[in-house]
């Protein structure tokens, strides 16, 4: 017979639920779910060797103020804009910027072929160093959408925003990051 | 760059940052969340302490300003009985006493429009006032 649903594969819904009656393994559950995305938008967005403690601080800011989560917007969406506040304050603290020389960077290359990869790895290169010429509100809207495929009422509600207005900002995000390539 | 800017961009967004996930301790995450979120958690005789404590605080600390105040508003001048001898006195001896104090400013000039108008005991804490 197989288990119920809610114990298999509970969703995000069940674990903050159950985080809120003080299971913490819930809590633990939902940073291994997200962590991964919330880490690849923040290293996007510049951070490199404290990645683990701002992942970390992301999260825990997150279930601190688990009691303001509106189901608008997706928990992971929701936790990415609460990163990006938490890498706003780590950098205001840090007074130093951590970007890695483009020799660094690594690309996962799907297609085996050194030419394509080496272009594809600086093309990376150049579009995370536009990125970090973005406003901030416009490079969060371009990665909550094109990095994390989020929707753009998700992003909305994540950012307090209109989806409107998040089309916008995406629309300027890449004509800008398209400008600043050429 | 492609033609189609946003495709492009679209394709490349997904490995940005890939690297440096694949460092990630994801287990060592999860366990640092949840143990400073355990630490935060108080028992609550110790919440119920800390309410008490500040409730106590701003008690005291009002307590404080109200007596200041109160003080602060209390009348600097003590009233002084008269000695009984000028008990018998008549408004005219004691407006006579009055200017032969010799002060700067004639007494009688600061009280006279009204004196007339004072009883005999409130002319005699008049002059006890200027006398001490």
């Amino acid at each position: 017979m197989p288990e119920p649903r809610e114990a298999a594969h509970p969703t995000d819904a069940e674990l903050i639920a159950r985080w809120r009656q003080g299971n913490e393994s819930a809590a633990a559950e939902l940073v291994r779910r997200h962590a991964p995305a919330v880490a690849r938008f923040l290293a996007a967005q510049g951070a490199r060797d404290d990645l683990d403690d701002l992942v970390q601080e992301t999260f825990y800011r997150a279930f601190r103020r688990i009691a303001t989560f509106r189901a608008a917007a997706s928990f992971g969406t929701w936790v990415m804009a609460i990163g990006s506040n938490a890498l706003k304050d780590w950098r205001r603290r840090m007074r130093r910027r951590h970007v890695l020389p483009l020799d660094d960077r690594e690309v996962a290359d799907r297609r085996n072929d050194p030419h394509d990869a080496a272009v594809a790895r600086d093309l990376l290169g150049r579009l995370e160093q536009a990125l970090s010429k973005l406003p901030r509100l416009q490079r969060e809207v371009f990665l909550l959408r094109a990095q994390q495929g989020a929707a753009f009422d998700d992003i909305a509600a994540a950012l307090d925003t209109t989806p409107g207005a998040a089309r916008v900002h995406y629309h300027h995000a890449v004509k800008r990051l398209k400008a600043i390539l050429e | 760059m492609s033609d189609e800017p946003r495709e492009a961009f679209e394709q490349l967004a997904p490995q940005l940052g890939a690297a440096a996930v694949a460092r990630l301790d994801i287990e060592a995450t999860a366990a640092g969340v949840v143990q400073r979120l355990r630490a935060d958690v108080r028992p609550w005789w110790r919440n119920g302490l800390i309410r008490l404590a500040a409730v106590m605080v701003v008690v005291l600390g009002a307590g404080v300003l109200v007596r200041s105040a109160v003080v602060e508003r209390r009348p600097t001048v003590a009233v002084v009985s008269a000695p009984p001898e000028l008990q018998n006195l008549a408004v005219s001896q004691l407006e006579e006493m009055l200017d032969s104090l010799e002060l700067e400013r004639p007494v009688a000039d600061l009280v006279r429009p009204g004196l007339n108008d004072l009883t005999t005991s409130e002319l005699e804490q008049l002059l006890a006032t200027m006398e001490g």
